[in-house]
């Protein structure tokens, strides 16, 4: 497996007492080694819960309805969504997950160590000792200054920005293979974000951990990712890598996005925008999602739904205008 | 605010509210139609029938002055719920002043608002009403007066708690910073904001309110004869529970499933309207 | 030249810290320490700082939604500080603030009509059919269409929602606008709509703006002047072309640079502001930026910089210059 995530037709349902929602359809994509992947996309656009479905952390009402997720585990290749209990030796010590609101993701009734302990103690059979010496190296690792007393304090008398460090040396205590990072300075200051960036780029190097990174912030995707995919009302619009995506976005959304973030700032000019809203409430278009907010809606695109095709070597776009079949219509 | 239909069919869709709400109901009517369901005078002693067992002529009996248990319990219900409507009355009422003053105005006037409430919260709430009637004489409208100040506390507590929470929301700033009165906050955008805590606290005051009400009379200071109480029938039925059981078992069973019919009926109240738990 | 309309001098905002039993005051939260400015008539003020700042403190205090320590806000000429409750409350119709959380903005328990009527009831006497005259066209303003009047805020989207709070803001014909963080917890395609709709309005209704933000880029593109904030203080102030082009203060130009690039192509070079904000109870002696700054000197720990003119109008507080 040259891949360290496959992500394959995955599926994600609302289950609710009398209906079936289909949330997320059809997400497709690969994460290869040491690679760092970005998913972005507005809120609501299912970028979250696709992060949290990899390791099962979804609960009711939602509920993966179809699809596979094979992981190169160190066991073999293997299908995450298949997996039972044995999931949790996988979760934290092979994937693990870091979240936007380090505040909320500490237990505030127990200290740093005894929650970076926790982590080891499952997956590890070291002594108090070694673990307590590899939670220090960890937080040196991080950038943590006086760790050492930092070990005994509880989350509440950390900043925000100390805790998102604390949360990364958690994560990768085991060094993992995979680390999902979901929205993980969207919290923070723009200097503190800044700083956490910086530090994640740097760790990627000295742990070999592939990063699937999730924001709706182009900027941090600018700065992190190698390879990007776009996603719009629960589907992938557009994959490419990250250089082609900011200098030749193919997907009218993308480049909407796009546009309407460079404009920011020029003042001559008056803000880009694209009209309308996401689509919400569960309702979705018979064809294209996009199609009621773009400019370059074709006739086609009204009651067709267009698939995600290969438009160049390594550049997927879900549209018509780059669809030959669709030309003849 | 959601109408009061919509309210309705959400609980009845919930098995639990489906349950609270017919129960309530059906008390509800019973006290109503007291009249035209009960089989015989309350107060007619039929001396030749002393103690029977329920039979077709008695549906529950009678009791050891020969009176119909079944009309009696009947117009028990009336009697308890309106000590209930009325005392719960008395107690939101007054909570509601004292909590919105005290939550919005906070300060010296909320400091002796809530350490008068303390005080008399610290009494166990039936001795404080026994205290209060003992004091006034007792009575129908007394044991009202008692149970509606004994309840007064926790509903000043619920609504203070409550005006604290939405004094605090954006919106009330939001309020302040169009320039509106005092006044038109508390009332346009506070009290309509802690009207779900509010009604919940009324249907489980009301339950609570009817338990002291039989155990006031219970104990001999509430209603007093001959008008019918479950509470004084109860205790009525301690001397003949041996040969007459029935004229213990069927207040009983009404007190609780009335006061079960109200707290179930709180409980998926609270569910329904609180947004927040809701997808 | 335009006029002055808003006037900040000096003004102090500190909330004390009480604790123990007796609820002891130990100490100040000096949540604005000392800021003044001047904001032009029809023109867009920006109050820029990383959480914490101040900033938002200091926009509230002007609208003394919360009461400032000390200090003066001379709104045309006149102290607002001084005002009595009752005269407050009758200027509120020219003063007025958007919020930066749509959500939680709104009465839930009303609709979008009786949102948009209070203020005109509150301020003036008004018909029905006035009443509706004047929501009709301000809904029409800012997009809301006639049909959605009727609906309750948690109808619509976070995009629509803030739009209802703009209108709330601006029906009753304010000539000054604080908004604080108004696109912040917007997507980024909503948010160019509503930064597209404050500036319309800002020329159809001759608005004056006081605009809070911690997005620079989003600063950059509507302010007319802008004032840097750091635990409560201005660090820099100036004319907005100066700030952006020519940041002079180590924290502006670190903050500036940590700001994501656009262009995977064209990544920046970064300067690293060390650490986090330091505690705005009793804070440092001598500089607050201090403890983070790449370029401290001996003197930055012991004595306070202030505001010194560069250029025009253009002013810093730092020892470098």
């Amino acid at each position: 497996m040259e891949n360290i995530l496959e992500v394959k037709n995955l599926g994600i349902d609302l289950v609710t007492r009398d209906s079936i929602r289909r949330l997320i359809d059809d997400v497709s994509f690969e994460v290869g080694i040491k690679q760092s992947y970005g998913i972005v996309g507005e809120s609501g656009c299912g970028k979250s819960i696709t992060a949290m479905s990899i390791m099962q952390l979804l609960s009711y009402p939602l509920k993966t309805g179809k699809g596979e997720i094979f992981f190169d585990s160190d066991a073999g290749k293997v299908d995450l969504l298949s997996m039972k209990k044995e999931i949790r030796k996988i979760r934290g010590k092979e994937i693990s997950m870091i979240f936007q609101e380090p505040m909320t993701a500490l237990d505030p009734i127990f200290t740093i160590e005894d929650q970076i302990i926790e982590t080891l103690e499952f997956h590890t059979n070291l002594n108090k000792k070694d673990m307590r010496d590899l939670a220090l190296e960890m937080l040196n690792k991080v950038g943590i200054p006086r760790a050492e007393q930092l070990l005994g304090e509880y989350p509440h008398q950390l900043s925000g920005g100390m805790l998102q460090r604390i949360m990364i040396a958690i994560a990768l205590i085991c060094r993992p293979k995979l680390l999902i990072a979901d929205e993980p300075t969207t919290a923070l200051d723009v200097t503190i974000q800044a700083q956490i960036l910086d530090l994640m780029n740097e760790l990627k190097e000295s742990f070999d951990t592939s990063i699937i990174m999730i924001t709706h912030d182009l900027g941090v995707i600018a700065e992190t990712c190698e390879k990007v995919a776009v996603f719009y009302a629960g589907q992938i619009v557009e994959e490419t890598d990250v250089v082609r995506m900011f200098h030749g976005a193919a997907h009218p959304y993308t480049s909407g996005l796009l546009r309407a973030v460079t404009s920011l700032g020029d003042k001559s000019k008056s803000l880009y925008t694209i009209p309308g809203m996401v689509p919400v409430g569960g309702y979705i278009p018979k064809g294209c999602r996009f199609e009621d907010r773009c400019d370059r809606a074709k006739k086609i695109c009204k009651n067709n739904p267009p698939e995600l095709l290969e438009i160049e070597e390594g550049h997927k776009c879900r549209c018509w205008l780059y669809n030959e079949s669709g030309d003849e219509k | 605010m959601k109408s009061i239909k919509r309210i309705l069919k959400e609980l009845f869709k919930d098995p639990m509210g489906r349950i609270g709400l017919i129960g309530v109901v059906l008390i509800i009517m019973l006290s109503v139609l007291a009249p035209v369901i009960s089989t015989h005078d309350i107060t007619e002693m039929y001396t030749q029938d002393k103690l029977r067992e329920p039979c077709g002529e008695y549906l529950f009996g009678t009791d050891n002055y020969g009176r119909d248990v079944f009309s009696r319990i009947i117009y028990g219900a009336r009697v308890s719920l309106e000590v209930g409507i009325i005392s719960v009355g008395i107690a939101a009422i007054f909570g509601l002043i004292f909590g919105v003053i005290s939550g919005y105005f906070e300060g010296w006037v909320d400091n002796l608002i809530m350490r008068f409430m303390d005080i008399l919260f610290a009494f166990p709430s039936i001795l404080l009403a026994l205290f209060i009637v003992s004091a006034l004489g007792p009575s129908i409208a007394n044991t009202m007066i008692a149970i509606g100040i004994v309840n007064t506390p926790v509903f000043t507590r619920t609504v203070r708690a409550s005006v604290i929470s939405v004094k605090s929301t954006e919106y009330i700033t939001s309020a302040r910073s169009i320039g509106l009165k005092p006044a038109s906050i508390i009332l346009k955008h506070i009290i309509p904001n802690i009207l779900s805590p509010f009604t919940v606290q009324i249907t489980l005051a009301l339950s609570g309110a009817i338990l002291t009400e039989a155990s006031m009379s219970f104990l001999g200071l509430g209603i007093q004869p001959p008008d019918p109480s479950w509470g004084s029938m109860l205790n009525e039925s301690r001397k003949y529970m041996e040969i007459a059981p029935w004229l213990a078992v069927f207040p009983a069973v009404f007190i609780i499933c009335t006061i079960l019919s109200f707290n179930i009926l709180g409980d998926s109240l609270r569910d329904v309207l609180d947004p927040k738990l809701k997808l | 030249m335009s006029r002055v309309l808003l006037e900040v001098e000096n003004l102090k905002t500190y909330f004390p810290v009480k604790e123990g039993v007796f609820k002891k005051t130990t100490g100040y939260v000096h949540a604005v320490d000392d800021v003044s400015f001047k904001v032009n008539e029809q023109e867009t003020f920006a109050l820029v700082g990383e959480s914490g700042c101040g900033k938002s403190t200091t926009g509230m205090s002007i609208l003394r939604l919360i009461e400032p320590t000390a200090g003066s806000v001379l709104f045309e000429g006149q102290d607002v500080l001084k005002l009595s409750a009752e005269e407050l409350r009758k200027k509120r119709r020219d003063m007025q603030l958007i919020f930066q959380n749509p959500y939680s903005s709104l009465n839930p328990r009303m609709t979008v009509k009786r949102l948009m009527e209070e203020p005109l009831k509150t301020h003036f006497k008004m018909s029905q059919k006035e009443l509706d005259e004047q929501v009709f066209q301000t809904a029409d303003k800012v997009g809301i269409s006639k049909d959605q009047l009727e609906r309750y805020p948690h109808q619509f989207s976070g995009g629509q929602r803030q739009r209802i709070s703009i209108a709330r803001a601006i029906i009753s014909r304010p000539r000054f606008v604080v908004a604080d963080e108004p696109v912040s917890a917007l997507d980024v395609s909503i948010q160019s709509q509503i930064l597209n709709l404050l500036i319309q309005l800002q020329m159809d209704l001759k608005l004056t703006y006081i605009f809070i933000s911690h997005d620079l880029n989003v600063v950059r593109h509507l302010s007319n002047s802008v004032a840097v904030m750091y635990l409560g203080r201005i660090v820099e102030t100036g004319l907005s072309e100066e700030i952006f082009k020519n940041p002079m203060h180590p924290y502006t130009q670190a903050l500036l640079s940590a700001v994501p690039s656009k262009d995977p192509l064209n990544k920046k070079k970064r300067i690293i502001l060390q650490g986090d904000v330091p505690s705005p109870v009793n804070p440092p002696e001598g500089c607050p930026v201090f403890a983070r700054c790449n370029r401290a000197m001996d003197v930055c720990k012991q004595q306070r910089p202030v505001l010194k003119a560069m250029s025009g109008t253009h002013r810093t507080a730092c020892h470098l210059y």
